[in-house]
């Protein structure tokens, strides 16, 4: 598959999943996305005790002439949202950078489409913008552009300073979708703990290669880090290799159920899977849900 | 413990440039992953471990130190300092009995030998240097005292069996030069065969073998030991020498002697004499078979029949006779053959044993070359009818006219009354050259540097004749002492005048005079007076000192032994003879005298002014037949056997090395 993702080809499939998500979310993707805010919407929500500053036009006099309390009416609020995308740049993500990319460029290409704010970040050591924080379809081309140009960059990539900075660059809660292949030395559990404590949606794609799931060393080696550049000299037995093998599975797997528990919605894929089929799944699942 | 090469220690400072190649060689191969802090985490788990893991490869360069420490040690080749002397001689028996091969062994007794000397010479130790040396009639060295043990193998391999009898007396020279050296052993590895008890077969004692004990030795008395009634004292091995004593009991018969000669009084007739003997404690049955040959068989054809292959004999059976050969020496067997066929004989045993080599036997029947005698004398009668009365019935001497165009079938002894002068004998000469001038001169007068005449003439009725070599051939087979010497003069003898016979005051009366360019033999006897002509005396005496000059006093055997000269009328000649072996290697322009000795059975060819003479030889030896009448025992002290402290130090460097790389290898491979 081409590593464009500007040509024809590639921007056509994203058309189609598109129309996919049109269908299979039933027309409600108009940014009329339902926020658990109450607001200056149309749709009445709840009522609620007066309190001082709010607006006298909600009281409900009709309620207040009958109980003879000041009640307010509370609406839906009606708003567009923000999409974060947080693609994992670091240097391990070489061989799965392109359907990273790829993933990133299909939600973003929904998103734009729906009218909700896209940002995408690269996630490394630090964070690093890819497309800074655009909305409507025009943008699309340029999200593209910006997803195609992207390189892998830094060393020793941290989730959770990552978090931290997006967190301080945006105060907005949002949806925060995250393309990695989640091998953070130092963990992700405090990263994801904080986006959550943000109240941001949370959706982790995992995307490993089967030369990370696998290890054909053997013998003395010479181990080398592609991204912290640490040596370790390790002799391999078939053992030690079918040990770490059980281990990244265990990883991964520990990954997933943690998602679960924090009522993060995840999805698991390998490289070898192509990424229109991935998001279609995601779509029928129901969306970015957990 | 000392060392012959400490200075091979000083390779153990390789050990700096080993350790870099090693640390070059375990440099792992380089790999990438992404998440080293899942391997971390493993490597974590398994800390109950990590000690060993990183001794691993410590204690890997600490084997491979060990087996380089090891090697050095093996260079430097230490050894055990003992009392058992450094030097060895191993002298290996290649007679013709070590190629016997009996039916349980699968190598022949010489094989076995090169095998025990083998391991001797891998066994020795650093520090002890060994020969080998082969003894059947002499000691003939095959290498110089070394310590190499593969150049010691080498020489080893090269030995090859002979075909010659055993002869102890070699045995014993080579002991009296090798007892001086107090610091060497000698070994002899042998089957002892010729160390055979003496055997007495009809009252006639057949080895020649007494008893030599050692004087020193505590327990000899002065009786000796018997074995049996029918067996003289075993003979010591000559002091000094160990033996190693190899082969087991084989079934052997054998042709011991044989002979086959014209019957001279029967014209035409030939008679055949043989002897049997058998090893084995069994009767055999076989016939002996005697062919007479063509001269251009091939030599391979006769090598065939003394590897006991029978199946095509060369020659045209002549005769055929079936043989009883009871165990021991046998009874001599005769018989006569109608026709006289001169050239070549074959007797075959046929019965396959042991040894093949002593069931053949070559004969070879030569040509009759009379020996010419010439007259020199004005009255010739006489002497003339004393040479034709042996011409006609033995055919061994021909009168001879004389002839100065005769080239090389002119006179070869002059026969003459008185004296002969220089200018007589001019232009009887050979195409080679100047013959050595022979003759047999009665009645010496005038001058000549054989005799110097006084003015008196002895009176033959004084004479009192004695015997001063009563063994010389020229006076064998009649008494001369009984001649009455009629004319004998007064004289005097030059310094290389050999008396024969001469009277008690001292006057030589038979002599002879044998320089470089003579050999006369004179008789002091005028030979017309008293009838001396008439009497008997005189042809026999003429034929007797014309075979003595002549060298043919000996009647030619028709084969001789493995160990024998040449017959001693060839080496007595003067011309250079082209010798051709059995093995058809020839060698030209040999002078008589230095004549190698025969060592290959089979037919010699010699080849001498253009006439070609054959020469027969077999094995013919008692002793080299008679396999199992040994009884000498393996005397040999503990010989060191195996290999050497260096060659096991060499082979535990070289098995750590293995074991190291087979560890390295897994680690490779995980």
């Amino acid at each position: 598959m081409s590593e464009l993702l500007t040509d024809a080809a590639f921007i056509r499939r994203l058309e189609s999943l598109w129309l996919l998500a049109r269908k299979v979310l039933s027309g409600s993707l108009q940014s009329d996305r339902k926020s658990i805010k109450k607001g200056s919407g149309i749709t009445f929500a709840d009522y609620s005790e007066y309190s001082l500053g709010d607006d006298y036009r909600s009281i409900d006099w009709r309620v207040y002439a009958r109980l003879g309390t000041l009640m307010v009416k509370l609406f839906e609020r009606e708003e567009d949202v923000t999409i974060y995308f947080l693609l994992d740049a670091s240097k391990s993500m070489e061989k799965k950078f392109l359907l990273a990319r790829q993933l990133t460029a299909a939600l973003g290409y929904i998103g734009l489409n729906i009218l909700d704010r896209v940002v995408i970040y690269g996630l490394a050591d630090e964070l690093a913008t890819i497309m800074p924080k655009s909305q409507g379809r025009g943008k699309a081309l340029t999200m593209l552009k910006a997803l195609e140009n992207a390189k892998t960059f830094g060393k020793d990539s941290d989730f959770t300073t990552c978090c931290k900075q997006l967190q301080a660059r945006h105060r907005q809660r949002g949806v925060v979708i995250i393309a990695s292949d989640f091998l953070f030395p130092q963990g992700y559990e405090d990263g994801l703990k904080l986006l959550k404590w943000c109240n941001h949606d949370i959706f982790c794609m995992q995307v490993m290669d089967k030369t990370d799931l696998t290890s054909n060393l053997r013998g003395d080696v010479d181990l080398h880090c592609v991204e912290s550049d640490r040596n370790m000299k390790i002799t391999v037995t078939p053992s030690l290799s079918a040990r770490y093998e059980a281990t990244i599975k265990q990883y991964n797997e520990d990954f997933q159920r943690y998602c679960a528990r924090q009522g993060i919605g995840s999805i698991y894929t390998t490289t070898d899977t192509r990424f229109d089929d991935i998001i279609q799944k995601v779509l029928r699942r129901g969306g970015l849900v957990a | 413990m000392s060392f012959l090469q400490p200075l091979f220690f000083w390779a153990s400072a390789l050990i700096i440039p080993l350790a870099a190649i090693y640390f070059l060689k375990v440099r792992p191969r380089r790999d990438t992953t992404t998440a080293i802090f899942l391997w971390q985490k493993i490597y974590q788990q398994k800390q109950a471990s990590s000690l060993l893991n990183r001794l691993r490869d410590l204690l890997s360069l600490l084997l491979l130190i060990l087996a380089f420490m090891l090697l050095t040690f093996a260079m430097a080749k230490p050894h055990f300092v003992s009392e058992d002397g450094n030097d060895l001689l191993i002298l290996i028996d290649n007679s013709a009995s070590m190629a016997a091969k009996s039916k349980t062994d699968s190598k022949t007794r010489l094989q076995q030998a090169c095998k025990q000397a083998r391991d001797i010479v891998t066994g020795l130790g650093a520090g002890k240097r060994a020969a080998i040396a082969t003894v059947a009639d002499q000691i003939d060295y095959k290498s110089y005292l070394s310590d190499n043990s593969k150049q010691l193998v080498r020489a080893i391999n090269e030995i090859e069996q002979t075909e010659i009898a055993f002869n102890i007396e070699a045995l014993e020279k080579a002991s009296g030069s090798l007892g001086s050296q107090k610091s060497s052993r000698v070994i002899l590895i042998s089957d002892a065969a010729a160390f055979t008890v003496d055997t007495i077969v009809n009252g006639e004692t057949l080895s020649l073998i007494e008893q030599d004990k050692s004087s020193d030795d505590p327990n000899s008395t002065d009786k000796p030991a018997i074995d049996d009634k029918t067996k003289k004292p075993d003979r010591q091995l000559p002091g000094g020498i160990e033996l190693v004593k190899i082969g087991s009991e084989a079934e052997n018969v054998g042709i011991v002697s044989c002979d086959l000669q014209e019957v001279v009084t029967e014209n035409g007739k030939m008679s055949f004499y043989c002897r049997l003997a058998n090893s084995g404690e069994k009767t055999i049955e076989a016939d002996l078979l005697l062919y007479h040959m063509d001269k251009d068989e091939s030599a391979e054809q006769l090598r065939r029949l003394e590897q006991g292959q029978f199946d095509k004999v060369p020659g045209r059976l002549i005769k055929a006779m079936p043989a009883t050969i009871t165990p021991g020496l046998n009874d001599p067997m005769f018989f006569h053959l109608a026709d006289n066929l001169p050239g070549r004989y074959i007797v075959l045993l046929d019965h396959s044993d042991a040894t093949a080599a002593d069931n053949v036997a070559y004969l070879t029947i030569g040509d009759r070359d009379p020996i010419r005698i010439g007259v020199l004398n004005q009255d010739r009668f006489f002497f003339e009818h004393s040479i034709q009365a042996f011409s006609q019935s033995t055919g061994l001497i021909e009168l001879k006219r004389l002839s100065t165009t005769d080239g090389d079938d002119a006179t070869e002894i002059f026969l003459a009354e008185g004296n002969i002068t220089p200018e007589q004998i001019a232009g009887y000469e050979t195409s080679s050259g100047k013959r050595k001038f022979a003759a047999i001169i009665f009645n010496p007068a005038g001058e000549s540097d054989c005799w110097t005449l006084t003015e008196n003439t002895l009176n033959a009725d004084e004479i009192v004749p004695k015997l001063i070599d009563k063994d010389h051939p020229a006076i064998r087979y009649y008494d001369p002492t009984v001649i009455p010497f009629y004319g004998a003069k007064e004289l005097i003898l030059p310094p290389e005048g050999q008396v024969i016979l001469e009277t008690d005051t001292g006057v030589a009366l038979i002599w002879r005079v044998n320089s470089p360019d003579k050999d006369i033999i004179v008789v002091n006897i005028d030979p017309s007076q008293g009838e001396f002509y008439y009497s008997p005396f005189f042809p026999v005496m003429v034929y007797r000192m014309a075979l003595t000059l002549a060298g043919r006093e000996k009647i030619a055997v028709s084969t001789c032994s493995t160990n024998d000269s040449l017959p001693e009328h060839i080496r007595k000649t003067a011309d250079p003879i082209a010798m051709t072996t059995p093995l058809s290697y020839t060698t030209e322009s040999l002078q008589p005298q230095n004549l190698p000795a025969l060592t290959t059975a089979g037919f010699y060819t010699l080849n001498q002014r253009n006439q070609a003479t054959d020469i027969s030889c077999s094995l013919l030896n008692t002793k080299e037949t008679l396999l199992n009448d040994s009884i000498l025992k393996s005397d040999a002290g503990p010989i060191r056997k195996g290999h050497s402290p260096s060659y096991w130090l060499t082979l535990l460097a070289l098995a750590i090395v293995a074991t190291e790389s087979i560890l390295y290898h897994r680690r490779k491979v995980g």
